[in-house]
């Protein structure tokens, strides 16, 4: 066999190898039983092990922002928390005129509603539960509402689009938002509740 | 107007590390839309694919693409380019190894799939130009081993007149 040919295959062996190794160390480091441990440094939680999972962390002069999204295979759901850090949170809270959890909540569901307007001008909002909730052993703003046929897919059809969305503001500010279109909002709600409960913040 | 032997072999040659080129860039696509898939799909199958959300996984994620995707890609145009052309190899390999990896970082910008001002400098540029460079250098050796191993041999046999015996 010529020589750059044996290379080239033993390069293939060697990064396929190397590549197993890693998401071996993976498995090992971070299984929980039927769950996953995501450690960061803004928070732990236990996910479940065939949920899609997404972690980002964006520092610059202005702050740190930092989420984490999480989705249910086969199902229109996901659940998105984010954090936003002392300096980020005054810039949030400036930029968007916003003083309270409330108004936060009330500023990005409007941010919501218009850019699902973009998708389809018909869409309309109507709100199911307004009021405070515990989040990470503080108190939170929340509203849950729909917006109905706010939801296009690929085949142009349009769903029911449920969401509860939620903040919680100290020097930093929390927000979760979790939705999906109607049923299978319905569906993974509690494995949503149970998976927030199981959050431990790490900043406060 | 006539057209030299020499120019003509150059514009074919230059043809060549073009049809390289698009090989290379041809192979690059074809796996890039298949293995992620394929991966995330195994994960999927087996009830693992939260497994991608950690440092590792995306590592790992790296390395299989760079040993599936950038490298064999890169061969595919070098062995092209080497069985084509058998002069300067040395410098003309690096050529269908930019030309595909252009191409692919055009493509994904003009798609959408590209962001300029968030690339991640090391898994979407370094990683991609190594190993279609390295891809590329093997693909290309590989068709001329053979060849440069007769070339040393001819420059050592030496014909003694006094041996032949009629």
């Amino acid at each position: 066999m010529r020589l750059p040919l044996a290379l080239f295959i033993v390069a293939i062996l060697v990064l396929a190898g190397a590549s197993y190794v890693s998401f071996y160390s993976a498995f090992a480091a971070h299984v929980r039983g039927d769950y996953l441990r995501l450690e960061t440094k803004y928070l732990d939680l236990d996910f479940p092990r065939n949920w899609f999972a997404v972690s980002w962390d964006q520092q610059n002069s202005s702050g740190a922002r930092y989420g984490v999204f999480l989705a249910p295979p086969n199902l229109r759901a996901a659940m998105i928390i984010t954090i936003y850090d002392e300096n980020a949170a005054k810039i949030y809270l400036r930029q968007n005129n916003i003083s309270d959890p409330s108004s936060a909540t009330v500023f990005e569901l409007k941010r919501l509603y218009n850019w699902t307007l973009e998708k389809n001008a018909n869409a309309t909002l109507y709100f199911i539960e307004n009021g405070t909730m515990p989040l990470f052993g503080y108190s939170a703003d929340f509203s849950t509402f729909v917006l109905r046929d706010g939801y296009v897919d690929d085949r142009g059809t349009r769903y029911n689009w449920t969401w509860t969305f939620m903040t919680s503001m100290n020097t930093d500010i929390f927000q979760v938002a979790y939705h999906g279109v109607e049923e299978d909002y319905n569906l993974t709600l509690s494995s949503f509740k149970s998976l927030l409960n199981s959050t431990r913040l790490k900043t406060r | 107007m006539r057209m030299g032997l020499g120019s003509l072999r150059r514009y074919g040659d230059l043809l060549h590390i073009a049809f390289g080129g698009g090989i290379c860039f041809a192979a690059m696509y074809f796996l890039i839309s298949l293995v992620p898939a394929g991966i995330r799909m195994l994960l999927f199958y087996i009830g693992y694919a939260g497994l991608l959300a950690f440092t590792e996984a995306t590592n790992a994620m790296v390395l299989l693409m760079l040993g599936t995707v950038y490298l064999p890609s890169g061969f595919l145009g070098g062995l092209y380019t080497g069985y084509k052309i058998n002069e300067n190899i040395k410098i003309i390999l690096l050529f269908p190894a930019m030309i595909g990896f252009t191409g692919l970082i055009a493509l994904r910008f003009f798609t959408g799939y590209l962001n300029l001002s968030i690339i991640n400098f090391q898994n979407e540029i370094f990683i991609p130009i190594l190993g279609n460079v390295v891809g590329a250098y093997l693909g290309g050796y590989t068709m001329n081993w053979e060849m440069e191993e007769t070339v040393k041999l001819s420059e050592t046999i030496e014909l003694d007149s006094s041996q032949i015996r009629s």
